[in-house]
């Protein structure tokens, strides 16, 4: 190691821990917004270097990058330019000086999780991409990663998980970055601290505000999260999904994000979030679906109706679930559902296919036939339209 | 690359603890003592005493790239796939078993092989699906393509599923969709004509 | 943490331990396909961007990525194969990372099939495949068009190799438990080399190493390890 880039990489772990205590003596009051926006800025001031190749976060370094360029080549990756683009601009908003160094990749799982690694690879899965409602919403979280990203918490949670004999597996072998990314049983062994979380927390909210979004929908974000897991059983919700089994949930995190947000100022940017994932959108619905966790599902598109009623891609999701779970109830709940969203203007093809498998189920001969009929007229090129036809020539008399 | 091989790992970790075995199928074979094929070129068959599955899985060039599933008799309320102790997939309270249910349309049936193909992560995208014969009885032919989760490798599948007596019975064919699935499909295909339910 | 499954990977890392122990080779052919043992004079090489990963094993066993021996380690395959331009032969072309990106989908099949071939046919034994009757006999078709059309090979190499190393607490901790009567690996090398023909996509000529022995980090032993990779490696007619 020569001597510039040892002094170079101890200065800045100096002033990384400069701040560091400086931010431990605020962190018991969580004193408002205004405070932090008089001190000085609490990022890092320059941008990461490379780290020396034969330190552990060398090594990490070039693990995470190998794993990056596994994961630029892999078909899980959604690659649509104009998306891409959108996400590097709000993560170049957050990141100000350090926007170089991130690059984002979308990748196509059904859930709601962002990771940040120490070489600036950022994915953003495209689950959570469907539960934001907003842009601000969308910053909180990538802001919130940022903030990881900035302060190194991963390579001190890596460093700490090391020494643990626990983490003495041969998957550590063959992919410790992919491993930790997808074995929900590493996740939550992985977890921030708690004091990692709540310095996250601040500085994705001065990142957030900064950049001019309305901090409050932070704490939105985040909530409607734990709405969703807490579904299906509160005190296991923090092991099934990867966001929170490595962001421990935090009790008073709702109300100190929304001590930390101060007012109400800041824009939200409902409409650009909508129009940049509008391409994308029903087919997430339908990966959504696909997951088979309705109790989840339908949190989630309940929700999203609350917002829109008219919102005809969420009507459709929360009738075919309805009709998938086929529960007691269920398939009149459907049949409410898929009735009202087929008479909207434009409902989506599929609309009609579960209409009639709903109708076919109840023994409604003609209305199945008609809604298959509708199907095939919407959606002649149907994978199934072979299979559909067949259901029609036994339904008609 | 990486990840296939730790799921080659937990494979060679079955082999070896539980006296897996592969041996050689051909001429005339029996799925589950109800089901019989007529092989013309042999196959490879791979037994697994360890976790038992309700399939019969057979495979040319091994088990990281082609296999044919065969499911007879499968009843009511038994799942299309055990899975290993221990797996529950991200995301989930309980590993979503895809089961056969009584009197399941043929929409539903389908579903299960989506779901039983998709609980590793993988993204299943079903291509086509039309009635067809399988196995003497009014059923199901449908094609899919499968992105692997563990290793980026994108396969193509057909499957065929019907039902006797309130009992399931199906096949299912996968394998990478370069140079695999076009060459070995036809033997596959060969195979699942011939199935014939008994007793 | 989910137990069971630990233990299943915990087990997993020593049976294939267990595996490293191999029974010399008695049968060259075991590492050609049925019909092939030398290439055309004039054939083109392409060598494919090594897919390597080297590790430091601490004390309580666990795997730690070092960067730099991994980057050690390409830099001495890389000048390891360059010399053996004999082996080799002069009409050789190394692609790049990048070029890599478009090909992508070659990649990661043609590791599946390297997985299949290295369980079922290199290890084989329980795991063999009784339809290949002990033949070195996979292809991968048209599917290496684009890779001879980008290049204009007539042959490709691919090699893939994951290393572990003791370190030192790791070898303290080895003898101490030596005494107490209780063995424990030091580090491992595992690794595949394997040729493809392009103009038919055949496995032509496949080798494996697994072994406890054998140091990539530095130039000298490299050359060792980069050998025995390519050991038997098809000569030109």
């Amino acid at each position: 190691m020569t001597a510039s880039a040892t002094g170079g990489r101890r200065a800045f772990l100096r002033s990384a821990c400069k701040h560091c205590v400086g931010m431990g003596a605020l962190l018991p009051g969580l004193p408002a917004l205004a405070q932090d926006n008089a001190a000085a800025s609490p990022l890092p001031a320059e941008r990461f270097a490379r780290p020396a190749l034969e330190t552990d976060e060398g090594g990490l370094w070039g693990m995470m990058d190998r794993e990056e360029t596994r994961l630029r080549r892999s078909p899980f990756v959604v690659r649509d330019v104009e998306l891409n683009k959108y996400l590097q601009d709000l993560v170049c908003r957050l990141g100000g000086d350090h926007c170089p160094d991130i690059r984002v990749h979308v990748v196509r799982t059904p859930l709601f999780n962002a990771t940040m690694a120490p070489n600036g690879m950022m994915q953003v899965w495209t689950g959570l991409l469907l539960r934001a409602e907003n842009e601000a919403q969308l910053a909180a979280v990538l802001g919130h990663e940022i903030g990881h990203y900035l302060e190194r918490h991963t390579l001190e949670r890596l460093r700490d998980l090391r020494s643990r004999a626990a983490f003495a597996q041969f998957i550590g072998m063959f992919g410790l970055v992919g491993a930790i990314g997808q074995l929900g049983a590493l996740a939550g062994a992985f977890a921030f601290s708690r004091e990692h979380e709540t310095r996250a927390d601040r500085l994705g909210m001065h990142l957030m505000k900064r950049a001019g979004y309305d901090g409050r929908q932070a704490a939105q974000v985040w909530d409607n999260l734990l709405g969703e897991l807490k579904i299906t059983g509160g005190e296991d919700a923090g092991k099934r999904s990867p966001m929170m089994a490595t962001h421990p949930p935090l009790e008073s995190r709702r109300d100190d994000l929304l001590k930390l947000a101060g007012d109400a100022s800041g824009i939200t940017g409902a409409a650009e979030y909508n129009q940049a994932i509008a391409r994308h959108r029903f087919g997430w619905l339908q990966d959504e679906i696909r997951r088979g966790q309705f109790e989840e599902s339908l949190v989630l598109f309940n929700r999203l109706l609350a917002r829109n009623p008219l919102d005809s891609q969420a009507l459709y999701a929360r009738g075919e679930v309805y009709r998938l779970r086929a529960g007691k109830e269920d398939l009149q709940e459907s049949l409410n559902d898929l009735t009202r969203v087929t008479a909207f203007e434009q409902p989506p093809a599929e609309a009609y296919r579960a209409l009639g498998l709903v109708q076919k189920q109840r023994t409604d001969g003609p209305s199945a036939v008609q809604a298959f009929e509708k199907y095939l007229s919407a959606a002649p090129d149907a994978a199934d339209s072979g299979l559909i036809k067949n259901y029609i020539a036994e339904l008609k008399p | 690359m990486k990840k296939i091989l730790i799921a080659s790992s937990v494979l060679v970790l079955a082999f070896l603890s539980g006296c897996m075995s592969i041996t050689k199928v051909e001429g005339e074979q029996v799925v589950n003592n109800r089901m019989a094929v007529k092989v013309a070129d042999a196959w490879n068959k791979v037994s697994a005493p360890g976790t038992k599955q309700p399939f019969d899985m057979w495979t040319q060039e091994g088990l990281t790239l082609d296999h044919l599933r065969l499911w007879a008799a499968v009843k009511p309320g038994q799942a299309l796939l055990v899975h290993p102790a221990g797996s529950v997939p991200m995301g989930q309270k309980a590993p979503r078993v895809p089961t056969y249910e009584a009197g399941m349309q043929p929409d539903q049936l389908v579903s299960l092989f989506e779901v039983m193909y998709s609980a590793d992560g993988s993204i299943v995208n079903m291509t086509k699906v039309e009635p067809a014969v399988f196995a003497g009885e009014k059923g199901v032919r449908f094609e899919f393509s499968v992105t692997r989760k563990g290793d980026d490798v994108l396969l193509n599948g057909v499957g065929w599923v019907s039902q006797s007596k309130g009992e399931l019975f199906a096949a299912t064919f996968l394998a990478p969709k370069l140079s695999f699935f076009p060459r070995l499909l036809p033997k596959a295909e060969s195979i699942v004509r011939t199935a014939q339910i008994r007793g | 943490m989910n137990y069971s499954l630990a233990r299943a990977h915990v087990g997993v890392l020593f049976c294939v331990l267990a595996l490293l122990h191999v029974p010399a080779q008695a049968q060259q052919s075991k590492n050609l396909a049925p019909g092939f043992s030398q290439r055309p004079a004039v054939s083109k090489l392409v060598v494919v961007p090594a897919d390597m990963e080297l590790f430091s094993i601490g004390a309580g066993g666990v795997a730690e990525p070092r960067a730099d021996w991994t980057l050690a380690a390409q830099k001495n395959v890389q000048s390891g194969l360059a010399a053996r331009k004999q082996q080799l032969g002069a009409n050789v072309q190394g692609l790049e990372e990048k070029d890599m990106d478009e090909l992508a989908e070659i990649n990661s099949l043609h590791g599946a099939v390297a997985q299949s071939v290295f369980l079922h046919h290199m290890i084989g034994g329980v795991l063999k495949l009784p339809t290949k009757n002990d033949a070195l006999n996979w292809s991968m078709g048209d599917a290496v068009k684009p890779l001879k059309d980008k290049t204009g090979a007539d042959y490709a190499l691919f090699i893939w190799i994951r290393d572990t190393y003791a370190s030192n607490e790791r070898k303290a901790a080895m003898i101490a438990l030596a005494v107490l009567g209780v063995g424990i690996a030091g580090g491992s090398q595992i690794g595949y080399a394997s040729l493809v023909d392009l103009n038919d996509g055949r496995i032509v000529w496949f080798n494996d190493l697994r072994r406890a022995s054998g140091d990539l980090r530095e130039a000298e032993p490299a050359k060792e390890t980069v050998e025995a990779l390519l050991k038997g490696f098809p000569a030109f007619q």
